[in-house]
């Protein structure tokens, strides 16, 4: 027992070693998903990813509170901040597992298991990448398991929704591509950042400038902002939510993390490149308003999800422009809290058979007081109100944007969550004030593809809620611990 | 730790009665004892705070918002009010007696209410203050939302929306405002800002104040709001939340931006005047007595603003004194109206007349509350009103005559409303209205005691907040620390 | 100069493919054409930044194996999505509105 005890202190306190370890493990969950599903055994390869999943996550905890940042792998860091952002990709890893993604049709529900563990392999990397090699690999191994996930769910709309987003992200693939030339050609072969940034310090201002556009513009595609956000709602509404846990954050956590990286710590960061970060100022704040203004409008959850993702996306973009502290820590909470929403819907969508439209949630705060309760907390902390994490990421990040003479993004911000109630409301007020309608049955006959997809299995257990429940709870309980106990922990956990 | 408790019984009382409401005990009957074990605990700190040798009680386990947000203070400016909302929610718990669907959730509500607004009072530290500020907003929207009558989405919505909009501008402010001095605890903050940061926080700030006033004209949320929301909702949004907005100013935006708040007093003088005479005369128009009381609050809180842009210490106790006096009236009015509304289902000034015959001890009741709310001297309405028409003179001259005319219309609604729904004939159809029960007494009681001390006995108010009052006003007009 | 010029009117060949051909098929052939002139690009600098390690070739494989992984991607999409829909023009693509 104590030889036990005595390699478990050794791992955690030689957390240096071991930053690879996460990643391995999924890798391994995500190789033996595949076998899994090669075996028709779906339940196990999705419980194989959710144990490794929230094994990774536990490790990465500890190593964010141990381990300063460090190398990890060759070409990837890891410890700190970017531990934290590791642990809130697995721990949305361990979500989408959990909830068994069982909206999806049988024969592909161990590959997309799969794929969801490849993408959190690939988010860790991207977010952690020192080399740009590194980056772009990861970015589009993450693009198409991502292209495969949206597809997933086998109907003729997301079939056509990957291929729009196919295109769209080739397109930025190409760009890539031609911004890693240009790093080879200022470079001189060198492509890690470190060299990077002195090649690109003593390179013409106009090349380099135009080199850093190419790979902001490529990664905030990623991340969802404005002017590259046309794939977001389509995407969002038509992947299965169970899926859509995972996908709604975890490659935004990655790709601000990578924009953060290289452009408030590395290769752009000087006061050259003055110019970059006002554009990335700029797309924030359309986002902003885009995400917010078009979402009002939206009638189905998942495409008002979609719409509030650019919204946040132009949040983080706005850290990113003012190196806010926060930035970390507001892409980590909208994802959890984007995450508990999906979690919902998915439960949702298992007992009813469709996707949820906002009117379909009346009643649901007597059907399902807890899992309501989640929902509401899941909103208002997308919202960013006091006494949820929500709030705690914006504070720090309007904070930071008036400290670095962005006064004026942080109001446009301020008044966007205001507006963003109008909307978050919507779906509070659905699940609480409605009075629930008996055309339940009703919603059967808006699912046209159903003669196109396998049919869902029969729902052999009650779908399982008690998980998003529980990040509902944590969304919460970190949003009023750092009253008491002060907001440097939870701020320092994702600071990178 | 005596300050915590004020925050944490009520949040623990909410949390006992959403798991065993209804199962160990009713969910009202122990909704009341915490409540009224919040109002002991609340008297015992203000006996404390007034024992010790400078009057202010403080509680901080650390210091900048690297630290700890948590720093609480109870000194004169915030003793009323914290008596003022540990009185009303027993007051409102006992006037929810009677509400059968989802008792728990609703009396669990009112105690995360009232936390929610001690909190408020007695932050001292910027970051709480605000946190606390938005954190009252989420129980009063389920209270409007889920037990309201029938506009009651639309007002939630709009309630939540117009103060979350103030609110984010405020916060925009106070950010400026730690940003540039570094610091949050309301004790450290210097008191000198370049005037244009000043400008731009005061406004800033002044708009989630002016808002949650209300401040003419931003006022559109509260008559929605508190015709829609239940009984105790209504009681505890005129009675407490709106003081949070007068609090505010006085405590955070004048004492931080001195110079700006001088610039801006006439402005504040202009709204609050136009409040008066606007809110009576929209109260004078109503049909619906809710409503009426709505605007009333409206016409009340005028006059806050009207004291507390005179400036002076005198003025900042006008100020005090009606939003203490206003809090009494406003609840007990609510109260009532919320009673006669569970037995005549109707609230409309033309259907309801006659009342004095069927139920003369509501009459009764109800006539005292008009006689307070116009400001019958010996009744707490007038001190407030007297001192801060005298102290808004002696600063703006005679441009105070308007909020005189306000006065003049406070007597021509309340009036009114008594002549309404009292006098008159006795109609056929309330010949059978059964009168206000003991309980009901029991819960009006301590109002109307309340208003009859303060009404003789004002200083009981200002000798409280002097002290605190006067500090806070040399800062105000010294304009450095 | 000669590469970068050929790679940029490739790369723009590529992108008017993309967003005018009504045929999901051109559309993923221009997709290769662009990842396919980035390549270009890439090989010249590595040949004129004169670096004398492998790396530069290896990234330039690199490149070479994401274009194929991206068509193979692409591929199967398009077959899924001709298999439920028979169809495989863009303008049809109308069941999710943009």
């Amino acid at each position: 027992m104590s030889v036990a005890a005595g390699l478990v202190h050794d791992l955690v306190s030689g957390m240096a070693g071991i930053l690879w370890l996460p990643a391995a493990l999924v890798l391994a969950a995500a190789g033996a998903a595949l076998v899994l599903d090669a075996f028709e055994r779906p339940s196990a390869a999705v419980s194989a990813v959710g144990l490794a999943a929230c094994i990774a996550a536990a490790i990465c905890v500890a190593a964010a509170l141990q381990a300063p940042l460090q190398q990890a792998v060759p070409g990837v860091y890891g410890g700190g901040g970017l531990a934290g952002a590791g642990a809130a990709m697995y721990a949305l890893a361990a979500l989408a597992a959990a909830t068994g993604m069982r909206t999806l049709p049988n024969s592909v529900r161990g590959a997309a298991a799969g794929l969801v563990a490849l993408s959190a392999v690939a988010c860790q990397a991207l977010a952690g990448a020192v080399d740009a090699v590194v980056m772009i690999l990861a970015l589009e191994t993450l693009a198409i398991a991502s292209y495969g996930l949206v597809s997933a769910s086998g109907t003729r709309s997301s079939g056509e929704v990957a291929m729009r987003y196919f295109v769209q992200g080739s397109v930025a693939a190409g760009l890539l591509v031609f911004g890693l030339a240009g790093v080879v050609a200022v470079g001189g072969g060198e492509t890690s950042y470190e060299a990077l940034t002195a090649s690109v310090a003593s390179s013409p201002a106009a090349a380099a400038g135009v080199l850093g556009m190419l790979f902001v513009a490529a990664l905030a595609f990623k991340a969802g902002a404005v002017p590259f956000h046309s794939w977001v709602p389509d995407a969002y509404e038509t992947v299965e939510p169970g899926v859509a846990v995972f996908v709604a954050g975890a490659p935004k956590i990655a790709a601000v993390t990578a924009v953060w990286v290289l452009f408030v710590r590395t290769v752009w960061a000087s006061e050259t490149f003055a110019d970059l970060r006002t554009a990335v100022a700029i797309a924030a704040a359309a986002s902003v308003v885009v995400g917010n203004l078009a979402a009002l409008k939206q009638a189905r959850l998942g495409r008002l999800l979609g719409y509030s993702a650019i919204a946040q996306a132009g949040y983080a973009l706005t850290g990113v422009a003012a190196g806010a502290v926060g930035t970390g820590l507001l892409v980590a909470s909208y994802a959890l809290a984007a995450a508990v929403a999906f979690g919902v819907a998915s439960v949702l969508k298992e007992e009813t058979g469709s996707d949820p439209r906002i009117e379909d949630l009346a009643g649901l705060a007597s059907r399902r007081p807890a899992l309501s309760a989640a929902l509401a907390a899941a909103m208002l902390s997308l919202t960013g109100m006091p006494l949820t994490v929500g709030f705690v990421g914006k504070l720090w990040v309007f904070y930071g944007a008036i400290g670095a003479g962005l006064t004026w993004l942080a109001v446009i911000g301020a008044l966007g969550s205001v507006v963003s109630f109008g909307y978050y409301g919507r779906v509070i007020q659905a699940a609480y004030f409605a009075e629930p309608q008996a055309a339940l049955a009703d919603t059967a006959d808006e699912a046209p593809e159903a003669a196109d997809e396998e049919p869902l299995q029969p729902n052999v257990s009650r779908p399982r809620a008690w998980p998003f429940v529980a990040a509902a709870a944590a969304l919460v309980i970190a949003g009023v611990a750092p009253l008491v106990f002060g907001f440097e922990q939870i701020v320092r956990f994702f600071m990178v | 730790m005596h300050l915590l408790w004020l925050i944490v019984l009520p949040v623990a009382g909410a949390l006992a009665v959403l798991l065993a409401g209804e199962r160990l005990a009713p969910s009202r009957t122990l909704s009341l004892v915490v409540a009224c074990a919040e109002a002991v605990l609340a008297g015992s700190a203000i006996a404390r705070m007034l024992a010790a040798s400078s009057p202010a009680l403080s509680w901080a386990p650390g210091g900048v918002l690297g630290a700890v947000p948590l720093s609480l203070g109870l000194d004169g400016l915030s003793a009323p009010l914290v008596g003022l909302t540990a009185l009303l929610t027993p007051v409102a718990v006992s006037a929810s007696w009677q509400v059968a669907d989802g008792p728990r959730a609703h009396h669990a509500l009112l105690l995360s209410l009232e936390a929610a607004v001690m909190a408020v009072f007695l932050a001292a530290d910027l970051v709480f203050f605000y946190v606390a500020w938005e954190a009252v907003l989420i129980p009063m929207y389920f209270l409007i939302g889920l037990w309201g009558h029938e506009g009651r989405r639309h007002a939630a919505a709009k309630f939540f929306l117009f103060t979350f909009l103030g609110s984010a501008l405020m916060l925009v402010g106070v950010l400026l405002l730690i940003g540039h001095t570094g610091a949050t605890v309301l004790s450290d903050v210097p008191r000198v800002l370049p005037l244009e940061l000043q400008r731009a926080v005061f406004w800033l700030l002044a708009a989630g104040m002016l808002v949650k006033l209300p401040a003419v004209p931003l006022h559109t949320w509260l008559p929605e709001a508190h015709v829609e929301a239940p009984t105790a909702g209504s009681m505890l949004l005129a009675g407490v939340l709106l003081k949070m907005g007068g609090y505010g100013l006085m405590r955070i935006a004048a004492p931080l931006t001195p110079e700006a708040f001088r610039e801006a007093a006439p402005a504040l003088f202009a709204l609050g005047a136009v409040g008066t005479v606007y809110g009576a005369l929209a109260a004078l128009a109503q049909r619906d007595v809710k409503r009426l009381v709505a605007y009333s609050s409206v016409a009340h809180m005028g006059f806050v603003l009207v004291a507390l842009s005179a400036r002076t210490p005198a003025g900042y106790a006008a100020a005090m004194l009606v939003m203490v006096s206003h809090g009494l009236v406003a609840a007990l009015a609510f109260f009532l109206v919320g009673a006669l509304y569970e037995r005549t289902h109707t609230r409309s000034l033309e259907d309801l007349a006659g009342l004095a015959g069927p139920i003369p001890r509501w009459s009764v009741l109800f006539v005292f509350t008009a006689l307070a709310s116009l400001g019958l001297p010996a009744l707490s309405g007038f001190p407030g009103e007297f001192l801060s028409l005298l102290e808004s003179f002696r600063t703006f001259g005679w441009w105070a005559a308007v909020a005189g005319v306000g006065v003049l219309l406070a007597a021509t609604y309340n009036l009114h409303a008594v002549r309404a729904a009292v006098y008159g004939d006795p109609v056929e159809r309330w010949a059978s209205l059964p009168d206000v029960s003991a309980r009901e007494v029991v819960t009006a009681a301590p109002l109307v005691a309340g208003i009859v001390v303060l009404g003789v006995w004002p200083g009981l108010i200002t000798a409280l907040s002097d002290p605190a009052v006067s500090a806070l006003i040399a800062l105000v007009q010294g304009g450095g620390k | 100069m000669i590469a970068l010029g050929l790679s940029c009117a490739v790369f723009a060949l590529g992108l008017y493919g993309v967003l005018s051909r009504r045929d999901l098929i051109g559309v993923l052939v221009s997709v290769e054409l662009m990842l396919g002139a980035g390549g270009i690009l890439l090989a010249a600098a590595g040949a004129a930044s004169g670096a004398t390690s492998g790396a530069v070739q290896s990234i330039a494989l690199m490149v070479l194996l994401l274009a194929a992984a991206e068509a193979a991607v692409g591929l199967s999409l398009l077959l899924a999505l001709h298999r439920r829909s028979g169809r495989t023009r863009v303008d049809e693509l109308s069941e999710v509105s943009g």
